[in-house]
C-alpha cells in the first residue's frame, strides 16, 4: 500500500512536468501547426541560465545562486526572450509555410541552440546544486515524500489555473484561442497575427523555465541534451491527449506520467530497465485504439 | 450619385499557382451605396472580396480604402481601419460562446467600456444571439451562426462590410431575414455594403450598382435601375439570348 502511494505521489509530480511540457508544444501547434522541437532546447537552456560557462565538472553558480523571485524571473527572462527570438528568427519567415517545413524548420533549430550550447558549456554534464533543501522529505500520514515533489505539483497547478485564466478571462488570451481555432477569421476580426504568435512562444519560454528549475532542483544535474529526452515525453503526451486541445496536453502528461512511473515500479526488476519501451508500447497500443487522442479536436480535421 | 467613394480597385489580379482567379477587375464603391457583385460558381468572386480584406495577395493591381492605398497590407491592419470582411461559409469560433464571439470583435479598438455598450445595442438589433448568449457559437443554427458573424463585424465598428456569398446554405425565410438587416444597416447606420451573391436574385432587390463577374473578369457594370434584366443574365451566363429558369430567377 505504502508502494502504491509513493508511486502515485511520484507518478502525478512526473505526470505534472510532462503536462507543462505538452502544453507548450500544444499551445503552438493549436496556433501555427508547428511542432516545435526546440522546445526541449529551450528547457536545457533554462538549465543553464543558472550558470557561467565553465570546463570544471563542477557548475560555476551564478544566477543560480540568488534569491528565490530574481532568479525565477531572470531564468523566465532569459528563455522567453530565446523563444520569441527564435520566432523573429525562423519561423516569422515561415508564416506561410506547411506543417512538415515548419517541424523540420524547429529540428534544425534544435540542433543549432544544442550545438551552441555545446560550444559555450561542454558537453559534459555537471552537478548543479539548486534550492537542495526541497529534497528534505516530510511526513505525510506514514510516508515519507520529498517536499521537491509537492512543490512540483503545486507549481505546475499554479502555472495551470494561471494559463486557464488567461485564456478565458483576458483579451489576449480569447484572441489566442480565437487564433487556434480559425486563424484566418481571428486576422479578419483584427486579431494582430505576429502579436498573438509571438504571445504564444513567449508562455512557451515561461512554461520551459518553470520546467528547467523543476529538473534541476531534482536531478541536481544539468547536461545539452537534458531537454531533448524530455521533449520527447512532452510531445507523446500531446498526442495522446489530442492534438491542439489544451486541456488533452495536461491530461495526456499525466497519463504518460502515471504510465511511466507505474511500470517503473511494478515491471518485474530485470525488464525495468527497458521501462521507456513498456512507455511506447503503450502509447502505440493506445493510438491504435484511438488515433485521435483523449480530446478529439474539430479545427484539426477540417484544417488537414 | 455624387457621394465619394469608399473604395476603388483598380486591375487586380489574382493568380492561384498558374490560374488566374480574377483577372483585371476594377469598380469602385460609393459610400453609403450597396454593391452587389453577382456570378457564377467559380466566378472569381470571393477571390476579388479576399484579395481587397487582404487575406490573398494580388498579384497586380491596386486597392484603395478610403483614398488609402490598402494593397498587400495584412487582414488585420485593414480591418483596423473600417473594412470588416464576412467570409463566406459563416466562420463562427465554434468552441467560444457568443459573447467571446462578440468581444472579439472589439477587442482592436481597446475601449472596454465602449465594448459593453457595443454588444448591448448590437443584441437589441439581434434578440435572438441575447437568449444564447453563453452558449457555445457551434450549437448555433446556421441562421443564428450568420447572424452572429454580422454582429460580430458590426462590433468592429466597420464602415464598410464585404459580405460574401450570405445566402449560402440558408432557407430562403432566413435568406429574407438576412437582406432585410443589410437594408436596414445602410439606412439606419449608413453602413456602405459590397456583397457577392451567386443568388442573384436576392441581392438585385436591394443593391444600387452590381458588377457581374463571370471566368474572373468584370463582364457588365452599372447602376441596377439602368439594366435591363436581358443584359444581365447574358453577362452572367455568357450566351447571348440564353434564357432558362435559372437565368429568369437570376434577374427577376
Amino acid at each position: 500500500m505504502t508502494l502504491f502511494l509513493q508511486t502515485l505521489v511520484d507518478a502525478i509530480s512526473l505526470g505534472s512536468l510532462y503536462a507543462l511540457i505538452a502544453l507548450s508544444i500544444g499551445l503552438l501547434f493549436g496556433i501555427l501547426r508547428l511542432i516545435n522541437f526546440a522546445h526541449g532546447d529551450f528547457i536545457t537552456l533554462g538549465a543553464y541560465a543558472l550558470l557561467l560557462p565553465s570546463a570544471s565538472t563542477v557548475a560555476v553558480v551564478f544566477i543560480g545562486g540568488w534569491p528565490l523571485v530574481p532568479l525565477i524571473f531572470s531564468v523566465c527572462l532569459i528563455v522567453v526572450a530565446v523563444a520569441v527570438l527564435c520566432d523573429r528568427i525562423v519561423f516569422k519567415h515561415l508564416r506561410l509555410a506547411s506543417p512538415p517545413t515548419l517541424l523540420i524548420a524547429s529540428f534544425a533549430l534544435s540542433y543549432v541552440i544544442q550545438n551552441l550550447i555545446l560550444i559555450v558549456y561542454g558537453a559534459r554534464s555537471v552537478s548543479v546544486d539548486l534550492w537542495s533543501s526541497l529534497t528534505r522529505a516530510v511526513d505525510i500520514g506514514g510516508m515519507r515524500v520529498p517536499l521537491l515533489q509537492l512543490v512540483l505539483v503545486a507549481a505546475t497547478i499554479v502555472l495551470l489555473i494561471g494559463l486557464v485564466l488567461f485564456l478565458q478571462k483576458t483579451r489576449f488570451g480569447i484572441q489566442m484561442r480565437a487564433a487556434s481555432e480559425d486563424f484566418a477569421m481571428a486576422r479578419y476580426l483584427g486579431v494582430k497575427a505576429d502579436f498573438v504568435i509571438g504571445l504564444a512562444f513567449a508562455i512557451s519560454g515561461i512554461l520551459a523555465a518553470a520546467v528547467s528549475l523543476l529538473v534541476v532542483a531534482q536531478a541536481g544535474v544539468v547536461s545539452p541534451t537534458m531537454g531533448a529526452s524530455l521533449l520527447i515525453f512532452g510531445f507523446i503526451s500531446t498526442v495522446i491527449g489530442g492534438m491542439g486541445s489544451l486541456s488533452g496536453s495536461v491530461v495526456g502528461g499525466l497519463v504518460v506520467g502515471i504510465a511511466s512511473s507505474f511500470m517503473q515500479a511494478y515491471l518485474p526488476p530485470d525488464v525495468r530497465t527497458f521501462r521507456d519501451a513498456f512507455v511506447f508500447g503503450f502509447v502505440i497500443i493506445f493510438l491504435l485504439i484511438r488515433p485521435s487522442g483523449i480530446v478529439k479536436v474539430k479545427a484539426l480535421e477540417e484544417r488537414i | 450619385m455624387l457621394q465619394p467613394l469608399i473604395l476603388e480597385v483598380n486591375g487586380l489580379s489574382v493568380m492561384y499557382g498558374r490560374l488566374k482567379a480574377a483577372r483585371d477587375v476594377s469598380f469602385a464603391v460609393a459610400r453609403g451605396s450597396i454593391v452587389a457583385i453577382i456570378g457564377p460558381n467559380g466566378a472569381g468572386k470571393s477571390t476579388t472580396l479576399t484579395a481587397i480584406a487582404g487575406g490573398i495577395k494580388a498579384s497586380a493591381g491596386a486597392v484603395k480604402f478610403n483614398g488609402e492605398n490598402i494593397t498587400g497590407a495584412p487582414p488585420e491592419a485593414i480591418a483596423v481601419k473600417g473594412l470588416s470582411f464576412v467570409p463566406e461559409a459563416r466562420h463562427v469560433f465554434a468552441s467560444m460562446t457568443v459573447e467571446e464571439n462578440l468581444l472579439l470583435g472589439s477587442f482592436m479598438r481597446g475601449d472596454k467600456a465602449r465594448a459593453e455598450a457595443d454588444i448591448a445595442q448590437v443584441l437589441q438589433r439581434f434578440p435572438r444571439l441575447k437568449s444564447r448568449f453563453h452558449e457555445a457559437g457551434g450549437k448555433l443554427s446556421g441562421g443564428e451562426q450568420q447572424m452572429l458573424v454580422i454582429a460580430r463585424a458590426l462590433m468592429t465598428r466597420p464602415t464598410l462590410l464585404l459580405m460574401d456569398e450570405p445566402s449560402l446554405g440558408l432557407a430562403p425565410k432566413v435568406v429574407d431575414e438576412v437582406y432585410e438587416l443589410l437594408g436596414s444597416l445602410r439606412t439606419s447606420e449608413g453602413l456602405t455594403i459590397l456583397i457577392n451573391e451567386q443568388n442573384s436574385r436576392r441581392v438585385l432587390k436591394v443593391a444600387d450598382e452590381l458588377h457581374v463577374l463571370r471566368e474572373g473578369r468584370i463582364q457588365l457594370s452599372g447602376m441596377r435601375n439602368q439594366l435591363h434584366e436581358a443584359t444581365i443574365s447574358q453577362a452572367y451566363f455568357g450566351i447571348a439570348g440564353f434564357v432558362n429558369a435559372e437565368a429568369e430567377q437570376a434577374t427577376r
